[in-house]
């Protein structure tokens, strides 16, 4: 099946368009994901934060640090968290989930001896953190710290609005091969016809009717066309007929004519002239 | 359609470019669940001890030599009409050294196999993280015995009650290690250590040493649990270096201390390095003495071992004796199906002596067993073990409030090829 110049433009500024509005979708689901995601993250952080500060306490206080380890590895293993780590009174982290070593970065971080503070930290090498500090008996007993990594959000998003704008890249695909099924069943087959009889007649080839007969049948603005191109043609043909015995009755006239005018110029001729005298002069002997 | 049409192909590539951007980071493969193996069929009327420890993974090499040194012991009783007439078998399963199996394979043990008591598990992680369930199921009195960790949470309330201590704690071990150092006069000691309870537990043992003597730590540097030796730890050896210590204690497992070692010699550090009894100094050494071999190379130099069971080479200690001779005439191995069939055994070690001896004052608590053999009455004979001699020149004595064996601490250092006793601390002074 041959797809027609003006369908592909169509067909093309119609993905173009579908595109556009994927890309602004995506742009726009994206900033209310990263939104979203954020507050969660940083929700579920500071929750973690504080459980983690409300049962450090009794440990913190009475018993070694593996105890205090042992519930940070298990916090450490939920997802979206990348460190967990515990400052003591003295300033001194006494437990922590980082491999090789605490980064500068994060050793520096302080908290609020009031409420849980959460702020955006840059590690070299490691990544973009969300650092949640909660404070452990008002401060007094130190501060958690827990981590949440942004470039796991970050990829959740992009997985995310990659996911959606794929299905819907592929249902609009799908749609538009559809619609271009419809529309070249349906409007271009049709003109294609039209335009093969259309250069049947350009070729003299003789209009037979029946090339259109299904077409005209149609009750749509393409049967009116196939009708209105149907007596067109017919009027065409009988035109031409009509004209074709014009020009045969002009040629006999202008035969008759011509005889005439030869004719005229035999019986005109000086010659003729003075044979029919002489013609008269003998008749005129004889008598 | 005969002829395709452009849109299709800008599409395709679009659709291709934003495919790639979907694909998230692979989910990290979840551990799998160990495999599920006995090592002996029981017959009704044994006595079953389970034991859930790491048979594969890089540290195979203890569970597997704790497991050998408990059957040769066992397989003597047992040959020899086992304890007043019943066998004592050994239901293990593998942990890798990882929680989660550890807390599978323990709740397994004690409501399926309803073993009688379980003994030998190994690791700090995974031992912190099954003690809860021994508070849960107190009701069944079911007990844990000799754990492979010197860590604390089993030597303090509220879990103290349902485990039993044979060796020494981290903290004797780091306590020894920091007294005999400083007295070397080495004061700048750094921390090498596991990322999680069991490195912290030694953290916490070498902090609060130091810090009875007005130190502190001069530097620490931890690394992944699971680091094979074959990763390189030069990062960690660059980071304690800068540091500038005198000394360095690893609290770590065989695999990544070997490597530890390693690259710090490669690195051209000679200082000291002193590892802790759960480290397996046997494979430890093995590790060691095969890239020196390949290489050309001594790292066994300037290498310190506490252990917390005396050296097998001292065969003036009549349980020395007896578990060379049994570990050379029944040659143990744990069931393959546990360990793969990759793993290598070790004629003797540290880690398979423990496992004797443990075996040996489970085996003197179930004689005692009075009336019935149940969970309870195992725990009263336990209790009730006073000052049994099972060989090793210190005697055993357990009570209600007494739940910690031992706290004798053994320094050992390599020469030619073997850890030996440590006579003089002088070749390290500063």
């Amino acid at each position: 099946m041959r797809m027609p110049k003006l369908l592909q433009k169509v067909l093309a500024g119609v993905l173009v368009l579908f595109v556009a509005v994927v890309v602004t979708t995506s742009v726009i689901s994206g900033w209310n994901l990263d939104r979203l995601l954020r507050e969660q993250y940083d929700s579920k952080g500071a929750a973690l934060a504080n459980d983690i500060a409300a049962a450090s306490v009794e440990t913190l206080l009475n018993r070694d640090a593996s105890t205090l380890q042992s519930a940070l590895d298990q916090s450490a293993e939920i997802q979206g968290v990348s460190y967990v780590f515990i400052v003591d009174d003295r300033g001194q982290i006494v437990a922590h989930t980082f491999v090789p070593s605490v980064p500068e970065a994060v050793r520096s971080l302080s908290g609020n001896r009031a409420t849980t503070t959460i702020r955006d930290v840059h590690v070299d090498g490691l990544g973009d953190f969300a650092d949640i500090a909660a404070p452990i008996l008002g401060g007094e007993a130190g501060y958690v710290h827990v981590g949440m990594d942004r470039a796991i959000m970050a990829n959740q998003i992009k997985s995310a609005i990659a996911g959606t704008s794929l299905a819907i890249l592929v249902v609009m695909i799908a749609l538009a091969a559809a619609g271009a099924m419809v529309v070249i069943r349906t409007v271009t087959r049709p003109i294609l016809r039209l335009t093969d009889v259309a250069q049947s007649l350009e070729r003299g080839d003789p209009y037979r009717p029946e090339a259109l007969a299904g077409l005209s049948k149609q009750k749509d603005e393409l049967g009116q066309l196939a009708r209105v191109f149907g007596d067109m043609a017919a009027q065409v043909k009988a035109r031409e007929t009509r004209l074709k015995q014009q020009v045969e009755e002009l040629r006999i006239e202008i035969d008759q004519t011509k005889k005439a005018k030869q004719v005229a110029e035999i019986t005109e001729s000086d010659y003729f002239k003075s044979l029919r005298q002489k013609a008269k002069e003998m008749r005129t002997v004889r008598e | 359609m005969s002829k395709p049409f452009f849109p299709f192909g800008i599409l395709l590539s679009m659709l291709l470019a934003i495919a790639s951007c979907a694909s998230p980071n692979p989910p990290a493969p979840p551990i799998a669940k160990s495999a599920r193996v006995f090592s002996t069929a029981p017959s009704p009327g044994d006595y079953v001890i389970g034991m859930s420890a790491a048979f594969t993974g890089p540290s195979a090499g203890l569970g597997n030599e704790l497991y050998r040194g408990t059957a040769a012991y066992l397989e003597y009783i047992n040959r020899n009409g086992g304890v007043n007439g019943h066998r004592v078998v050994v239901r293990a399963y593998d942990d890798g050294y990882n929680p989660n199996p550890a807390i599978d394979n323990t709740v397994d043990l004690i409501q399926t196999d309803d073993v009688l008591v379980l003994m030998d598990y190994v690791g700090t992680p995974t031992v912190t993280r099954v003690l809860p369930l021994l508070k849960k199921y107190s009701d069944s009195r079911v007990s844990l015995l000799f754990p492979f960790t010197g860590a604390q949470p089993q030597r303090e309330p509220p879990y103290d009650e349902f485990v039993f201590n044979l060796r020494a704690s981290y903290r004797d071990e780091t306590e020894g290690l920091v007294d005999r150092l400083v007295s070397a006069g080495r004061k700048k000691i750094a921390v090498f250590f596991q990322a999680d309870s069991y490195g912290r537990s030694g953290w916490d043992g070498v902090k609060r040493a130091l810090a009875k003597r007005g130190l502190e730590l001069a530097g620490e540097a931890t690394y992944r649990r699971g680091t094979p030796y074959s990763a390189s730890l030069g990062e960690q050896v660059n980071i304690l270096r800068k540091a500038g210590p005198d000394a360095i204690i690893s609290i770590g497992a065989y695999a990544a201390c070997a490597a530890f070692v390693r690259d710090a010699r490669d690195a051209g550090w000679d200082v000291p390095i002193a590892n802790v009894s759960f480290v397996g100094s046997g494979s430890l050494l093995d590790l060691l003495l095969d890239s020196g071999r390949q290489r050309g190379k001594d790292y066994t130099a300037n290498l310190i071992n506490s252990e917390v069971v005396p050296s097998f080479e001292d065969a003036s200690l009549p349980a020395v004796r007896e578990y060379r001779q049994m570990m050379d005439e029944y040659e143990p191995t744990a069931p393959s199906e546990l360990t793969g069939g990759q793993y290598k055994p070790l004629k003797y070690s540290p880690v398979s002596l423990e496992g004797f001896l443990n075996a040996k004052v489970l085996v003197a608590a179930l004689g005692r067993m009075t009336g019935t053999s149940g969970r309870e009455a195992l725990m009263g004979a336990l209790e009730s073990l006073d000052g049994v001699d099972i060989g090793i020149g210190i005697p055993i004595t357990f009570g209600p409030r007494r739940h910690q064996g031992l706290n004798a601490v053994y320094y050992t250092s390599v020469e030619n090829g073997r850890f030996v006793p440590i006579r003089d601390w002088r070749r390290w002074a500063k």
